[in-house]
């Protein structure tokens, strides 16, 4: 790839957008309010409860299912969807790589 | 070439326009709320209180930037820019200054899709990184509420994809240059995406991570200072984004009647137009429902709205 491909390509793009948002941000921090840091000041919300600052775990069985359900199901449906269409080259890598994450997925909520 | 890409990219289509019409767009949004709940809305700041989002951020990267102890600095201080740049890539998509967008090229429909949940991911990685309760809760809210949206979303602009048997946004505004493509079957789509927009933007009805009667502020909670002004200039930049994707996928992009010499004009208005009318509809859609909770949320997208996204397709998959 060429100096002159990259111009209109994502690469260019994200990295040009992060400048823009690195730009805004420096800016906030030459212009914004600098003071002392105070104890209850770096203190979570909690409405003046004394809450400590911890962050709690968070339960991620569903979140396992319902992604192994994503991969299952509607990738499935479109293969069917696509059974019909002519049988270009990447279709085999593409449904061997589908069978691979279908059995990955199935054995972990087996396991679980 | 080069010095023309980088005017491009930094002033008209590109990142100057993207965010002072992002900052138009929350005002009209506000106005419209406003309107439709027989308020004034925002009115001191400029004419009818148009320069008042430009105030607003302005206003928040001069505070005091706080983060507070037991936050995971790293992620907790990078979120805001990166979700910022996110957000302005996903909108150098769109073909507003013509039919191709200043970035464009074989595929970018699977790439737009997959940086929108990225977005969401980042959120929910906000909140994650936030040591306060009502965050991870949020947190927990958008993930969840990213795993019901996700499907019709993707169904809807496959069923596009297919109507118009191309994966490109180019493509797709090129094929609807004598129909629009929400004539048609793909009505239903249209509905199914403006639905998963509002879910994706956290609005009214599905505005749960965000609930501030219940969970404070949400996964927003702990962000105070220039990350608040960058995370909520990525909100207006990303209802800028989905209804200007909206446009371009059902309502024929930039397209519309035109006069030989004055494309470089009529394109954008048409565009602007156009993705009006959509933001007309959220804004519509957030003032007259009432927040929903998570798990009718959860039920309401899993029970109704994926079947008829699969019935969508089905249908498209007939007609076409």
């Amino acid at each position: 790839m060429t100096i002159s491909e990259l111009a209109g390509g994502p690469i260019t793009a994200f990295i040009l957008s992060l400048i823009v948002a690195g730009v805004l941000y420096a800016i906030g921090g030459s212009i914004g309010v600098k003071s002392k840091r105070s104890p209850s000041k770096c203190k979570p919300y909690a409405c003046g409860q004394d809450v400590p600052a911890e962050r709690t775990p968070v339960v991620i069985w569903l979140y396992k299912f319902a992604t192994a359900f994503l991969v299952i199901d509607v990738v499935a449906y479109l293969f069917v969807l696509s059974m019909g269409a002519p049988f270009v080259s990447p279709v085999r890598e593409l449904v061997i790589v589908y069978s691979v994450v279908t059995l990955i997925a199935l054995i972990t909520i087996v396991r679980r | 070439m080069w010095f023309e890409y980088l005017v491009n990219i930094f002033t008209f289509p590109g990142f100057l326009f993207i965010i002072l019409i992002a900052f138009i767009y929350e005002w009209v949004d506000r106005k419209l709320y406003a309107a439709f709940q027989n308020r004034v809305g925002p009115w001191v700041t400029g004419f009818s209180g148009f320069l008042q989002p430009i105030a607003d951020f302005i206003k928040l990267l001069t505070k005091e930037d706080i983060t507070p102890e037991g936050a995971d600095t790293l992620i907790f201080r990078s979120i805001p820019v990166f979700s910022l740049a996110v957000a302005l890539l996903c909108s150098l998509f769109l073909p507003i200054s013509g039919i191709r967008g200043l970035v464009s090229f074989e595929g970018d429909l699977i790439v737009a899709i997959a940086l929108m949940t990225l977005l969401s991911i980042m959120f929910f990685y906000a909140g994650l990184s936030s040591p306060s309760r009502f965050s991870i809760v949020g947190a927990e809210r958008t993930m969840l509420q990213l795993l019901s949206y996700e499907i019709p979303l993707m169904l809807s602009m496959a069923s596009v994809a297919v109507s118009t048997s191309s994966l490109s946004i180019m493509g797709v505004v090129e094929a609807q240059r004598n129909r629009w493509l929400i004539i048609g079957p793909n009505i239903l789509s249209f509905i199914v995406f403006l639905l998963a927009a509002q879910a994706e933007l956290e609005r009214i009805p599905f505005d749960i991570p965000e609930a501030e009667t219940e969970i404070v502020a949400g996964w927003l909670t702990e962000f105070s200072g220039r990350k608040l002004a960058l995370l909520r200039l990525t909100k207006d930049v990303e209802l800028f984004y989905l209804s200007g994707l909206s446009t371009a996928l059902f309502l024929g992009g930039p397209l519309g009647p035109m006069v030989p010499g004055l494309e470089w004009l009529l394109h954008p208005v048409y565009f602007t137009i156009k993705s009006l009318v959509v933001l007309f509809l959220l804004s519509l859609m957030r003032s007259i429902f009432a927040r929903l909770r998570i798990d009718e949320a959860v039920n309401f997208l899993w029970k109704y709205i994926i079947p008829l996204s699969v019935l969508q397709f089905l249908l498209v998959r007939v007609v076409a």
